[in-house]
This record gives C-alpha cells, structure tokens and sequence, in this order.
C-alpha cells in the first residue's frame, strides 16, 4: 500500500494555471466519481486558492499511481498534461504525510499562521467521507493533520496574528482609504470567503455593506449577517460598481465577469474615485487588464498574499515552533501508519497459531473424550494460553519493528513471513505447515 | 548685516536638519516592524518637538530682525526666504499634527531647510530701506504670496507621496520602507485643504500687488504688465490652482490627474522665483527684492 499526493500548489505554479485546476464544493461528487473510474478509492481532494491537492492511498505501484493521478487532473480538467506536469509536486509515504501536517500548520500557505486552511483541510476530509473515499488511512492522517493545525493555533503565536486574505485586504484598503466608516463596500458572490473578508473590513469600521448574488435569497442571508443590504446580480454591474469604494468578487463564475470594457464607463462617471477591487475567486472574476485603468487597484488572492507574507515572515520564530509540532505530528502519524502496515502479518500469525491449535485439538480431541466437559475445556485453555503466550512478545517486536522503533536491522515482518512460511497475502488463511500425523498414521492437513 | 537674528535663524536650521533626519530616519527605520497602512512614525515623536522648537526659534529670529532694523522682514531675501521656511514649517507641523502625515513631513521638511539655508548664504546682503517695503499693503501682498506658496509646497508634497503610493499600489508593491506612506484618501485631503487656503491667499495677494501697480506705477499699461513673464506666471499659477479646485469642488473630480496639476503648480512656483522681472519689482531696485 502506497500513501502519496500530486498537487499544483502557489509555490510552484502560477495563478493563471492553478484556477484552470479548481475544484469547488459543486464539483467534488463528479471528481471523486470520476477517480473512482481510474480505480483510485481511497482519496481526498484539498482544494483552496493556494492549492489542488490530492492524497491518495493505494495498492498500486508508485509510478502507476502518480500516472493514473495525472492522467485524472489533466482530463477532469480538460487541461493537458504538458502543460501543468512541470509544476507537479508528488510525494508518498512520510513525505506526503509531513506535507499535509506542514499545510494544516499554515506553514505551507502564502501567509504564514492564516486561519482559513484548517476549516479548508476540515472540509475536504468532510466530503471526502461524505462520498465514502476517505479510508481508514486517509482518515487517520487528515485527523491528525486537524490535530496539528489545533496545536499549532493555540501552542505558537503563528495562530495569534491569524493573517489572512481578509486581513491582508484591510490591510490594503487602508492604503487607500483613511476612514473605512465611509467607505462603502459591494460583495459580488455570497461564498465564505467573501463573508470572512468583508467581515474584516466591516469590524474596521464599514457600515455600507450590499451583497449580490446570482441566487437572491442567499445574497439576503448574508447581508443580514453583515448589516448591509442585497442586490440583484445584475444591478451590482452598473450601480454598485460606481457607488462601491471596496469591492469583494468571489462568485463561482468559471470566466472573468469584470472587464476591462465593462469598467471603464464605470470609472468614468466615478470621476477618479479610488476603486479597490479585491478578487478572491479561483477561478478569477476580474480581469487582470482592469488593473490598468486609472484609479483602480485590483488585486487577486496571490497579491494580497504577498503583501502581508513579509509580516508574516516576520513571525519565523513563531513558525519555527510550528514546524516542531508538525514533526511531532507527524512521527506520531508514521507510527501509526507503519505499525499498520504490520497488521496484516501480525494477522496471519495469528490465523496461523490459531489453526494449528484446531488440528491438534481436533486430532487429540478423540483421546480425550474421557475426560468431563470441564477438564476438556481447561486443556483446551492451557492451550491457547500457551499459544498466546507464544505469540504475545514476537507480535509487541513486530508492531514496535513497523513503527520504527524496533533496533534490528531487518524487516521483522518480511522475516515473520519467512520464518512461519506464510505468503503475505493478508488473509492468513493459506499456511504452509509441515505436515501433521494423526495417531492412525494418516496426514490430518498438509498443504504444499 | 549681523543681529542675533542670524545665529537664531542657524538654531533654527539645526533643528529644521534635526527634525528633517529624524522624519527621514522614522520612514526608513521603523518601518521594518511597522504594520502596514500605519503612517505614525515613532521617530516622528522625537522629530515632531524639534519642528515646534525650531518655529519657534524661527520666530525668535524674525522678531530680533524687526526690533534690530525696524525693517519688515521682506526688506531682504534673507528675511522674505526665512520667512517662506517658517510658514512651510508651520503647515508641515500642522498637518503632521492632525493628520500623522510623518512620511510627507520627510520628504518636505528638507525643503524647508534649503529654503532657510538659501536665505541664510544671502544674509549678508543689505536690506532695500525704501519706503515701499514699510507699507502694511506690500507686506501682506508678500505674506500673503509666500503663505501660499507654502501652502503649495505642502500640496507639491502629498500630491508627490499620492503618485508614488498610487505606483505602489498599481505595481502591488510593498517595500518596506515606503509602507509608512499615508492613505491615499489623507494625501489628497491635506492637498485639497492646503490648495484650498492657498489659492484665496494667492488671489488676495495678487489682488494687493494690482492695486499697488495701478495706484502707485500709472506710467505701465496693463498690457505690460501682464506680459510681464513674472507675472503673466504669476496669473496661470492663480488659473491653474483654480482648475484643481474647480475640478474637486464643483465636479467632484479625485485620483491622479488632480495630483499631476499640483505637481505642475509647484513647477510653476518655482519658475516664477527664476524668471526675470520686467515689472515686478521696487523702485529703489532693478530686481525684486523680496522675491514673490
């Protein structure tokens, strides 16, 4: 068994190419369908605006794996492999589990200490379960990548100065603006993300808040939960846009819905007002072109990440003691993982003595037909009993020897197998034995 | 000509220097830890009461020139110069004071130094005794002109701050220190209010020197006078100020075209201190002695 990730995150890839790689909530039942055709069961997809991660468990060879994974990203997302293979990153065993405690840390993202990321890891688990493709593994790892990212918000100051995209957009505005009460803001798309970012800006002061959204009722919702007011989709196109100070995009809409076109009679009759538009959409809502449009300061999630990735650079010490607690987290994970792995021979072991015990009692059994109900039943104790005791220290040897922990310098696994000529398969039914005499002389069971 | 005005108006210069350096060293240095969009500098706490101090020296100064020559101040371009970096001095500590504008305070508080040093290198050059400069009319004609100058130089400063904080801003740029620049919104506030006090002061100023060249120098037409480069500049400076108002009051115009004006009216402020003087000047002078 195999534990990897393949995944397109921003270290190596640039925004243009991660949006084509999207996965929204709305889209997850047909991806994990369609991985499901590649074979792939046990797999749980991270999709942020940071990253399209998978990770994987399977029985497949590492190589078959990473082609059956890219061979998915690249045709669920209609996006050839030569155009994103460079920009992979794969990883498998301990690395694969150490990424994904570095990602729940925040240690991976743009900003360091970003709040957002453990409620995104939390999530795809959840939905992963949902559709029945998180295993037992993938399981046990995202829970213990939820356990890190806990640890590290309440253990280290990276989670004290929780910076985010929200905070890095106040932080922008207040670059441009000096008095947010006056300020007035338009949501375009009524996701999370959204909420959380125009939240921030509503604590810094913001009173006029509007929410659109294609589905109305939802645009109510939230502008209730800000204190604003809704808008018909549409509308925010001509008269939101040349009232707003602040914008928020982050609809679901697959293209661009902000143009360079569009905006310009906008900006026109704002007559230079400051436009400040924050695009936190993946894919993106605005076109990069508006940007060059006089008093319009556009900036995507990558750029208002960057904008405060300094500050959060800022905190290394802080991030340093993060990194300890994934360490931890992990070794505590391959622990686990590993002495899993011994489960099946530990198993088979078992299976083993276990059988031998019935052929003797069943050819000793006749002999002893003599004895009363409750002596037949203490022999037959004393015989598990010993065969337990039997087993009971090469079996503590086995787990601690998976887990990393043993001090022989071989597999006492694969030597367990060989030594009780069992063949790994992991059911522990098959055994080789040396072939057992009955008192007639007759073989009771030999297999070759 | 030496008072102790002089070593007063050095004290001055020393602390304008100071207080300059301490600006300057409050962008650069503190912003390394400083959150962004937070334009207070904690070295603006030491640079700030060095301001206060050296306007107040500045004033110590002007007065000792009063009581020693009882001359107006403008009857020397040292006296008009140390003047000019008083009221510069005066604006940049008011705005700093409402509106933590440190960051401009950096960039313009060295102005106001060579202003003051220019002055000085001059000091040695007599005072024009003539009757005219003794006139309250051409002294408020001058303090009026010289207010709004600085006034502009303040405007010249946030609109320069407003165009690199907009490049910055455009450019998604974040060097650290230039984070400490303000808000676009307080730059071009602080450019509004000092345009706004400015230009009224330039009209009344301009106004007082009409009023002088028709009531006391009939033999000029007002052909002449008007073509007078001096002055000819003098009254597009006064058109061009009015545009920005014009465009931000009435129509409601803001950004980066408004600033482009501010920047092209400081130019032109500059221009007029250069151009010959056909008109513009005193009888007992064939240049202008106080500079305006």
């Amino acid at each position: 068994m195999i534990l990897a990730q393949i995944g397109l995150s921003h270290h190596t890839t640039p925004i243009q190419l991660r949006e084509r790689f999207s996965c929204p909530d709305s889209a997850i039942t047909n991806a994990y369908h369609t991985l499901h055709g590649f074979g792939v069961n046990e797999v749980v997809i991270v999709s942020t605006c940071n990253r399209v991660e998978l990770y994987a468990c399977a029985e497949m060879s590492e190589e078959a794996l990473r082609r059956t994974l890219v061979r998915f990203l690249s045709q669920f997302h209609h996006v050839p492999e030569r155009d994103f293979d460079q920009h992979l990153q794969w990883r498998v065993d301990q690395e694969a589990a150490a990424h994904l405690m570095r990602v729940a840390a925040s240690l991976d993202s743009l900003v360091l200490g970003e709040a957002q990321i453990l409620g995104q890891v939390r999530n795809a688990l959840r939905l992963a379960q949902d559709r029945g493709h998180a295993g037992y593994t993938l399981t046990r790892l995202f829970e213990q990548a939820l356990h890190t990212g806990k640890r590290v918000q309440t253990e280290t100051g990276l989670g004290r100065g929780r910076y985010s995209v929200g905070h890095a957009a106040v932080e922008m505005a207040g670059r441009i603006f000096d008095d947010f009460s006056k300020a007035k803001i338009l949501i375009l798309g009524a996701g999370k993300m959204s909420e959380v970012t125009a939240r921030h800006l509503v604590e810094k002061g913001v009173k006029w808040v509007v929410v659109a959204n294609r589905t109305y009722q939802r645009a109510v919702d939230l502008a209730i939960q800000l204190g604003g007011s809704a808008m018909a989709f549409d509308d925010a196109f001509n008269s939101g846009l040349a009232d707003a100070d602040i914008v928020i995009a982050s609809t679901a809409a697959p293209h661009a819905i902000i143009h360079r076109s569009n905006l310009q009679p906008i900006m026109r009759r704002r007559r230079g007002k400051p436009l400040f538009i924050i695009d936190i959409a993946i894919p993106r809502d605005v076109d990069p072109n508006v940007n060059t449009l006089e008093n319009v300061f556009l900036y995507n999630v990558d750029d208002l990440q960057h904008c405060v990735h300094e500050d959060a650079t800022r905190r290394a010490g802080e991030a340093e003691s993060a990194r300890l607690i994934a360490e931890e987290e992990t070794l505590a994970f391959l622990g686990w993982y590993r002495a899993r792995q011994a489960t099946p021979t530990i198993a088979q072991l078992k299976n083993h003595l276990d059988e031998i015990k019935e052929d003797y009692m069943r050819i000793f059994g006749p002999r002893l037909a003599h004895l009363s109900a409750k002596d037949r039943q203490t022999i037959e104790t004393m015989v598990q009993s010993m065969m337990d005791q039997v087993a009971r220290q090469p079996i503590q040897k086995l787990k601690r020897d998976a887990a990393g922990e043993g001090t022989v310098p071989i597999s006492l696994a694969a030597a367990t197998l060989h030594l009780f000529g069992l063949d790994g398969s992991g059911s522990g039914a098959e055994v080789v034995t040396e072939s057992v005499e009955a008192p007639d002389g007759a073989p009771v069971r030999e297999t070759a | 000509m030496m008072g102790p005005f002089i070593p007063l108006n050095i004290l001055a210069l020393l602390l304008y220097a100071a207080s300059a350096a301490g600006y300057g060293a409050g962008l650069v240095l503190d912003a390394k830890n400083a959150p962004i969009a937070d334009n207070r500098l904690r070295l603006a706490g030491l640079a700030r009461p060095l301001l206060l101090m050296g306007i107040g020296v500045q004033v110590a100064a002007t007065g000792a020139w009063c009581v020693s020559t009882h001359l107006s101040p403008f009857a020397a371009e040292y006296g008009t110069l140390s003047v000019l970096a008083w009221i510069l001095a005066l604006a940049l500590a008011a705005a700093d004071l409402k509106y933590h504008i440190t960051a401009v305070n950096a960039v313009a508080m060295p102005v106001a130094c060579l202003i003051l040093f220019w002055g000085l290198m001059h000091s040695d050059r007599n005072p024009d005794e003539t009757s005219l400069l003794k006139s309250q009319a051409i002294s408020v004609h001058v303090l009026c002109i010289l207010t709004s100058f600085a006034l502009f130089a303040l405007a010249f400063g946030c609109a320069c701050c407003y165009l690199l904080q907009h490049r910055l801003l455009k450019s998604r740029s974040v060097r650290p220190f230039l984070r400490r620049l303000p808000p676009l919104a307080t730059l071009d506030t602080v450019a509004y209010q000092a345009t706004a006090f400015g230009l009224p002061l330039l009209a009344v100023g301009i106004g007082l020197g009409i009023v002088y060249m028709a009531k006391d120098r009939p033999g000029l037409t007002p052909m002449q006078w008007i073509f007078d480069p001096h002055n000819f500049i003098a009254f597009t400076l006064l058109f061009l100020y009015a545009l920005y108002i014009v465009a931000r009051l009435l129509f409601g115009w803001r950004g980066v075209r408004l600033q482009y004006i501010l920047v092209a009216g400081l130019v032109l402020t500059l221009a007029l201190y250069m151009v010959p003087n056909v008109t513009h000047h005193f009888q007992a002078r064939s240049t202008s002695v106080s500079g305006a």
